[in-house]
């Protein structure tokens, strides 16, 4: 394993491996500065870029993309009170506050701070679990698979609060499209219209460029002006009393990082449980609650540790079985698939160099990002105040491009427009996005493993109910089926409430 | 806006649609022999069951908020459906429209052609911003597209159907 560890790193320190992970980061910085983008968009967009590269450059880019964004979004929250992805929405609380009273630089300084700390806790939490992942990957056969399938979008569906329907209806809508084309079972062609390029399914890269990148930017376009109103004319200073006040409170960084480790591994339970869970912990156990909303340090340091080491525990559940906890790590799936990757025991075994090499960009890219966010808080900020009316066709030219380079196939930009569509309508309307992007990944899979289990089982659907397994995770389905309507006839949402678990996606 | 049970008619429409193109799916899906169409039939009947819970749970009647309150909480609120602000029909329209010109353009004759002629007429002409700021982007975009496609990754940029592409 140790062997491991190291190939990863030497992997990443070569010249052209470097200069991707750079790339990624500053990517990730700008897209996570840019409310409504966030990494998702950010991945989905450079997604085309990576077929031409090496799975291990490839990796690199996406880490370096996936460890920045949450520095970025801190510096909009604190700055502008514009959350850059619906986590940092945790970090407005406070910093936004802080920054009104002259402190925006203490309040970065602390954000950065507790960003680094807790990727690098979540990445100690991933090099602990990893070994033991592949251990437990090995139980799980056919119907386990497929059961984990259909705990993934139950999971994802409940945690959408107050959308439990919608996402469940959103993530059929996704297994019918990923039905089209050829079955490898029974080597039929289905519901293609007789179009060829559907043979081979709907194409998923194009498929999430449309969903993410186009759609919003049909949504930018309708909105209009720029993505924020008002930079105030905010001093940037006493960064080094935020780093300092960060390492005072290592306790508030501690609890961050195990919430956002823990909340981190489960399907569905994206960053902005994490960072509202760790806020409201570390409210309770202050001795002066009365501070928070005000401008209370404590309050951007507990939600950023927790959103970065949620970072790191997300990788568990996406590289050892297949299935991403979030949007971010969904269109991760797809550059993994894409360059002939397929997570579970297969890739924990084979692509031990790329897995590592992955935890260390992602460590690398938000250290990194954390320091260049602080030199650079100010140029960011103001990237929010680019008028949408010239970055919308540039992002469409690029998104289009990238869709057709994916496989030099001119339908493909066709396929992107259509996910566009149908991911704007899905905004306007209020349905998440995250469950069809999930159904699209994992329907082929669940669907072969479906049919394997009726094969091994004879046709007989209690081959679902013949392991301690299969059991377990019928328990858990049948948990979050019925957790979620409980908890919401219990806690009901609050008027002018964001959607908990995935923002917008 | 036309109303039915209490709920305006176009909130019930997305639902409404998923249960017609799931109906339009299992019908095609019957067609096809008995193991090709097994989990088609799962996943059909499961939308199209989705669908009516999640219209019924839209009607402004016991039934529908007693569903909503048990599985979309969120449409329980007044107002449920579209966004928090509603935007001219004709306006959204226009923002698909744009990018199906694009599209189509880029098909036609190629992105060397389509991107420059795309970016500047959509800040121009859909933007209002000046001449030059739009002859700026478009040709800023032309060469960072070309230095990363065609000259980082060895890519050819599209030719376009009148051009010889396919």
């Amino acid at each position: 394993m140790l062997d491991a560890w190291v190939a990863g790193v030497q992997g990443l320190l070569q010249v052209r491996e470097l200069m991707f992970l750079s790339l990624g980061m500053g990517i990730g910085l700008v897209f996570g500065a840019l409310p409504g983008l966030g990494g998702a968009t950010a991945l989905a967009l450079l997604m085309p870029l990576t077929y031409g590269l090496e799975p291990f450059t490839a990796v690199a880019l996406a880490g370096g993309v996936m460890g920045a964004v949450p520095m970025g979004g801190s510096l909009t929250a604190i700055l502008l009170n514009a959350p850059g992805s619906a986590p940092n929405a945790a970090t407005c609380l406070d910093g936004y506050p802080l920054a009104q009273q002259g402190k925006a630089g203490y309040a970065i300084g602390a954000a950065a701070t507790a960003n680094s700390l807790g990727g690098i806790i979540g990445t100690v939490s991933v090099l602990a679990v990893l070994p033991v992942a592949k251990q437990l990957v090995l139980l799980f056969g056919p119907p386990e698979f497929f059961l984990l399938s259909v705990l993934a979008l139950i999971t994802v569906a409940g945690s959408l609060s107050g959308r439990m329907l919608r996402g469940l209806l959103t993530g059929g809508v996704g297994l019918m499209i990923a039905t089209i084309g050829y079955d490898s079972v029974t080597g039929t062609t289905r519901f293609a219209g007789g179009i060829e390029y559907l043979w081979d399914g709907v194409h998923l890269v194009p498929a999430l460029i449309g969903l993410f990148a186009v759609a919003e930017m049909i949504n930018l376009s309708v909105t209009g002006g720029t993505v924020s109103k008002d930079l105030r004319a905010v001093k940037i200073t006493s960064m080094m009393s935020g780093v300092k006040a960060t390492f005072q409170h290592w306790r508030t960084v501690l609890r961050g990082s195990i919430i956002g480790t823990l909340v981190g591994a489960i399907p569905g339970e994206g960053g902005t449980v994490a960072a509202f869970l760790s806020y409201s912990m570390t409210m309770q156990a202050s001795d002066d609650p009365e501070s928070f909303g005000k401008g209370n340090i404590q309050g951007v340091i507990a939600p950023e540790a927790a959103i970065n080491a949620k970072d790191g525990s997300a990788l568990i559940p996406t590289i050892a079985f297949g299935i991403p906890s979030g949007a971010e790590m969904a269109v991760f799936l797809g550059i993994l698939v894409l360059h002939g990757m397929q997570p579970g025991p297969l890739m924990l075994a084979q692509n031990q160099n790329e897995i590592y090499g992955l935890v260390w960009a992602l460590t690398g890219s938000c250290i990194l990002a954390s320091l260049i966010g602080v030199l650079l808080a100010r140029p960011l900020g103001l990237i929010t105040l680019v008028d949408s009316r010239i970055f919308v066709p540039i992002i469409i030219a690029v998104a289009m491009t990238g869709s057709y380079a994916v496989d030099r196939s001119i339908e493909n930009p066709i396929l992107t427009l259509a996910f566009g569509i149908l991911g704007y309508i899905l905004i306007r309307y209020d349905y998440p996005r995250l469950t069809i992007v999930i159904a699209l990944v994992l329907g082929a899979t669940a669907e072969r493993n479906f049919h394997q289990s009726m094969m091994i089982g004879d046709g007989s659907w209690w081959i679902f109910t013949s392991r301690w397994m299969c059991l377990v995770l019928i328990a858990a389905i049948a948990a979050f089926l019925i957790l979620p309507p409980l908890r919401a006839r219990l806690f009901p949402p609050r008027k002018g409430t964001a959607p908990a678990g995935t923002g917008k996606a | 806006m036309a109303r039915l049970l209490g709920t305006e008619i176009s909130d019930y429409l997305p639902a409404a649609t998923a249960a017609a193109v799931a109906a339009a799916y299992l019908g095609a899906a019957y067609q096809y022999a008995p193991e090709a169409r097994a989990t088609p039939l799962l996943i059909g009947w499961t939308v199209v069951a989705l669908a009516l819970l999640d219209i019924a749970s839209r009607t402004q009647t016991g039934v529908g908020r007693t569903l909503a309150g048990w599985l979309n909480p969120v449409t329980a609120r007044p107002r449920h459906g579209a966004g928090p602000v509603a935007y001219p029909i004709h306006k959204q329209v226009m923002a698909m429209v744009w990018i199906g010109g694009f599209v189509t353009a880029f098909a036609l004759i190629g992105a060397t052609y389509a991107i420059p002629i795309y970016v500047f007429a959509a800040t121009r002409w859909r933007g209002g911003r000046p001449y030059l700021v739009c002859l700026l982007s478009a040709a800023a975009t032309l060469a960072g597209i070309w230095l990363l496609f065609g000259w980082l990754l060895h890519l050819e940029l599209y030719p376009g159907l009148l051009f010889g592409g396919n």
